[in-house]
């Protein structure tokens, strides 16, 4: 860096002369001033929400009356005692680790297989990130469609092709987990492939060239070069999946609703949408969302402990 | 151009686009802005309301009417959100059990001024029923038009099976025969074909329990799910399921229904007839042969008694929210809705089985005249005939004094009925081990509501 | 094994994996599209056709004469464009400013705004609304830009973060000693690097506006003002339920959305600076 020269009572100094601009403002107000309109928005607008709603948890209020009775922790014994609450968690669980890992397997495989380089690659990667961008109400309908047990196509293609004699009815109660699973990861795993595709294009292929002249394998490439190199993708990928999918309303509510066939579905964020907006008990419903988000936030300190590792490298 | 400045440039360029929202909003509300949320999104139904309201525009000017339509479950989540914020509609519709608990709260505003405009005797008195308030002796809601729950069937289905298509079953017992004999499975046919949401169960739930000599609530308000009419309900529900509704019949919407008639999946179903449209569509062969038909009765279950079926009353209510900005202009405009001309125009828009709520329209030679009514006129007459000789009522009500407890609408979207006969019909629990839990569930939610009496 | 065979069952399995995905993915597109120009005796009926001679876009005429899907398809447009270059906006500055910046709490910034997607939205809702009307941008395409932007914001700053953060400083440096000032070298240098991370970040916000359901519906009341999803569920909830208009809707929807990312998937590749960045 240049200097320059000042004289001080000690004698010369050579001092280093800083850049033109940051003479003006000290460094760390720029990183504060940069940063102020994101945390402003997020804060803003989330924390208002927030904090009410962890205030509401401790009241009794119905949705149309303007009066809160404060009832402490009241709400949160109901809910503890309440057996359709625990049902809903172990649903949710189900729901949300079973899209979680269909999602990653083949969001990484679809990845991998778009950075080969074929012919129509670009055709298929278009395609491949389609489902993403349906709305989930259309995606929804089309489902329903596709999947109906007397004039969908899918059945019709699964019994026609002599896969099975008789396709499984995807909307009945036994299979509507699995059906919703599967919805889920249709739409949902492109958010992977454009995450660890974009993290894919940036790999050094020198590792590659390396690893092929140590005699590395297929298997053992992705092994030895790829994964640690998207593990850092990875790890954010599947801590937001997996908050995203615990927290999944629309999909499920639009398919199931809350009755009759939604019982078999009946996650945590359906459970609280019943209490609240069904039953109008809005601080019942308040507890619950601070029952999920600390649920989420354990999760999330835990999920750092075991992954982080070299993350803020 | 520095950083920063850019920065602030982009605040300031924020804070402009905010302003100028704000100022664009700034005129509508030098008029009085009149809300109206209805559940009739059909486009023909919306343009005519469109033009009603430019009617009323221009016989008021500095009113302004704006309609929002809307399906059932996005009506909670936005009367919720308003309610919460303060940000009343000026009207809305309504279900009984909703009207009720709303003015149970003090949300509404009387209309009796405008029933009297309308004519109160010439309002069917089923109606009057069913909006009339006997404690304060008002009304606060009117019904927006008249239907009923029918049996709706194919004939040639019946006829294929070797059963009487004019004959409708007397008792549960008879029906569930007559679902044997139109059930195949090998072929996916089904006797039966029941939607499975929610709304659609407590509708079955409390028609057959009223059906079945039974009741859902007594004096005091607490629920009775665990009386013999309620799980010998429940028991016929479970016979159903195994013998004549197709397996995923839970996943099957309320129009889906209409669409297994239609393809023939199955002969029987129970609505109204909001899809007759469906029908023309999709099964216009069997509507020109007249193979569609609708009892005017229904079966009754083995506790009856003697007392007749239990049908429901489909009529959601308008009503007007007294905390509103502009509740009396609210007023005007259904005084203004009200009248012959334009009321007939709506209910020649919305599905054919609403007639009118007025006896001199449902006679109006203008009405009989429509030509989905001349085509749908058995459907009609038969739902007429419901009305002048049983006593159908709105949906949960198995007894006209339940209407005045506070709590239906809580209890109805609460999944607590719904779940009992989901558990039924899949297994799970036996008739009684579910009455018993919903029993004990709605009691809860009842004190939790701080409405118990007993 | 024999090298000619392996790179063959190399290709082979790249091109059955290939077929599969563009199956599975594109298949309910194009049973959608054959849906939406089939007459309607042939789409409910038990066997399907898999093509149909009777094609005609009647359920398109039905779609845009019957309902107001143009006014939908433009807010949408609105709504989700500029929640997007918002979010782009904020999501750079601050990402350029954690890691180009040292200050107090700049590690911990990013991880922490992550925190906000532990709160359903299902129960921020309802405080969200009155907030909007306190401020007075319910009924506003502009509130439910913020509420998208501060959706998407945490992830996109999280995303943008670790692609500033493996550009060098040193190249803005070069860029800013030649003379450029550093706004300028920022726009020139940093973040056609980042370009791949920007596009995930576009694509993502995009969606989220384009896709979202609920806030719509509660914050907006005017159907003028009305996004795509509320247009489309009003549609599927309308007395008859015509599949075939459904179905145009959809890919009214879906086309020009598929279009655009085609347009932009080739953006994904770090092409730029080659060699300049390391993993």
């Amino acid at each position: 860096m240049a200097t320059t020269n000042r004289s001080s009572p000690l004698g010369p100094l050579d001092l280093p002369r800083p850049e033109p601009r940051e003479r003006r403002v000290p460094e760390h107000l720029w990183g504060y001033v940069l940063v102020a309109p994101a945390v402003l928005l997020v804060l803003g607008l989330i924390l208002y929400p927030v904090g009410y709603s962890f205030w509401l948890s401790l009241h009794s209020k119905h949705a149309y009356m303007p009066i809160e009775t404060f009832i402490g922790f009241e709400n949160f014994v109901w809910i503890w005692e309440d057996e359709d609450f625990w049902r809903s968690i172990r649903l949710g669980m189900v729901y949300a680790f079973g899209s979680l890992s269909l999602q990653i397997v083949v969001g990484v495989g679809a990845a991998l297989l778009l950075n080969q380089s074929f012919v129509g690659r670009g055709f298929v990667r278009a395609l491949a990130l389609f489902p993403y961008m349906m709305p989930t109400i259309v995606v929804v309908i089309l489902m329903r469609w596709i999947f109906n047990d007397s004039y969908g196509v899918a059945k019709f293609l699964i019994e026609g092709s002599g896969l099975m004699a008789r396709a499984p009815v995807f909307f009945d109660p036994d299979h509507v987990m699995l059906t919703m699973i599967l919805a889920s990861t249709w739409t949902f795993f492109p958010f992977v492939v454009i995450g660890v595709l974009a993290r894919l294009q940036t790999i050094d292929l020198e590792l590659y060239a390396a690893a092929k002249v140590d005699g590395a394998g297929v298997l053992r490439q992705f092994w030895h070069v790829t994964l640690p190199q998207i593990r850092g993708v990875l790890f954010v990928i599947v801590l937001l999946r997996f908050m995203f999918m615990f927290t999944k309303f629309d999909l499920i509510w639009l398919f199931a609703g809350a009755g009759g066939l939604g019982y078999f579905v009946r996650t945590l964020p359906i459970y609280t949408f019943v209490k609240s907006f069904g039953e109008l008990q809005v601080g019942f419903g308040a507890a619950l969302s601070v029952i999920m988000f600390t649920m989420l936030s354990a999760f999330a300190v835990v999920y750092f402990r075991l992954f982080r590792r070299d993350e803020h490298a | 151009m520095t950083k920063h400045s850019a920065f602030a440039r982009a605040l300031r360029a924020g804070a402009a686009a905010v302003a100028l929202a704000v100022f664009a909003a700034a005129p509508a509300m030098a008029q009085k802005v009149v809300n109206v949320w209805h559940t009739e999104p059909n486009p023909r139904t919306k343009a005519v309301i469109d033009g009603i309201i430019a009617d009323f525009e221009k016989e008021n000017p500095g009113v302004k009417v704006v309609q929002e339509a809307l399906a059932w479950g996005d009506l909670d989540k936005k009367m919720q959100a308003a309610l919460a914020s303060g940000a009343f509609p000026e009207i809305a519709h309504g279900q009984a059990y909703n009207e009720r608990s709303l003015s149970a709260k003090g949300l509404l505003r009387p209309m009796n001024d405008v029933i009297a405009s309308i004519g109160e005797q010439d309002i069917f008195p089923v109606v009057r029923k069913l909006n009339y308030n006997e404690k304060e002796k008002t009304y606060y809601g009117l019904a927006h038009a008249v239907g009923v729950d029918l049996t709706i069937y194919r004939k040639d289905m019946m006829r294929e099976a070797g059963l009487d298509p004019e004959k409708a079953p007397a008792t549960w017992r008879e029906w569930i025969d007559q679902l044997k004999k139109l059930t195949d499975k090998s072929k996916g046919r089904y006797g039966l074909s029941l939607a499975g949401p929610g709304f659609f169960i407590n509708e079955d739930i409390y028609m057959w329990v009223g059906s079945n000599g039974g009741r859902l609530f007594d004096e005091k308000g607490r629920p009775t799910f665990t009386e013999k009419p309620v799980i010998e309900t429940l028991e016929f529900w479970k016979e159903l399921a195994d013998c004549c509704l197709a397996p995923d019949w839970l996943s099957r919407g309320y129009l889906d229904t209409f669409g297994d008639v239609a393809t023939g999946k199955a002969a029987m179903i129970v609505g109204w007839g909001r899809g007759t449209d469906y029908f023309e569509q999709y099964a216009p062969d069997a509507v020109a042969k007249g193979d569609i038909g609708v009892f005017k009765t229904k079966p009754v279950g083995p506790s009856a008694g003697g007392k007749p079926f239990l049908t429901q009353f489909d009529s959601e209510a308008w009503m007007i929210f007294k905390n509103s900005k502009h509740p009396e202009e609210g007023a005007a405009f259904l005084k203004f809705f009200h009248r012959a001309d334009n009321y007939l125009k709506y209910i020649q828009s919305v599905p054919v089985h609403f007639f009118p709520v007025t006896q001199s329209l449902r006679t109006d030679p203008r009405y009989l005249a429509t030509p989905a009514f001349q085509k749908w006129k058995f459907w009609v007459d038969a739902q007429h005939e419901v009305i002048e000789k049983y006593e159908p009522k709105p949906v949960m009500i198995t007894e006209w004094k339940d209407l005045d407890f506070p709590f239906i609408a809580e209890l109805a979207n609460s999944t607590i009925l719904v779940d009992m006969v989901t558990e039924v019909t899949r297994g799970q629990r036996t008739p009684v081990e579910a009455a018993r839990r919903a029993q004990q569930r709605a009691e809860q939610l009842i004190t939790q509501l701080g409405y118990r009496k007993w | 094994m024999n090298p000619i065979l392996r790179i063959f069952l190399e290709r082979a399995a790249v091109y059955l994996g290939a077929a599969l995905l563009a199956f599975v993915c594109g298949f309910p597109l194009f049973w959608m599209a054959l849906t939406s120009v089939k007459p309607d005796r042939e789409i409910i009926t038990a066997t399907p056709s898999f093509w149909t001679g009777a094609a005609h876009l009647d359920a398109y005429r039905r779609l845009f004469d019957q309902t107001k899907f143009e006014t939908y398809f433009v807010n949408s447009v609105l709504v989700a464009g500029g929640s997007t270059l918002l979010t782009i906006a904020v999501a750079v500055l601050a990402a350029y400013g954690i890691t180009r910046f040292r200050f107090r709490g700049r590690e911990s910034i990013a991880t922490v705004m992550l925190f906000t997607y532990m709160f359903a939205p299902i129960m921020i809702v309802i405080p969200f609304y009155i907030m909007m009307r306190k401020l007075g941008l319910a009924n506003s395409h502009l509130g439910l830009m913020l509420s998208y932007t501060s959706f998407s914001l945490p992830f996109s700053m999280w995303l943008l973060r670790s692609f500033f953060q493996s550009i060098p400083i040193e190249l803005e440096q070069a860029a800013m000693i030649d003379g450029a000032s550093r706004p300028q070298a920022v726009v020139r240098v940093v973040v056609p690097m980042a370009l791949p991370g920007v596009i995930a970040v576009s694509i993502f916000t995009f969606i989220v506006a384009w896709n979202d359901y609920l806030f719509a519906r509660v914050l907006i009341g005017k159907d003028d003002l009305k996004t795509l999803p509320l247009g489309i569920q009003d549609l599927y909830e309308s007395s008859v339920t015509d599949w075939g208009m459904i179905m145009a809707a959809g890919v009214v929807i879906t086309i020009p959305a598929l279009l655009f990312f085609a347009m932009v998937q080739r953006h994904l590749i770090a092409g730029w600076g080659a060699g300049g960045v390391k993993g």
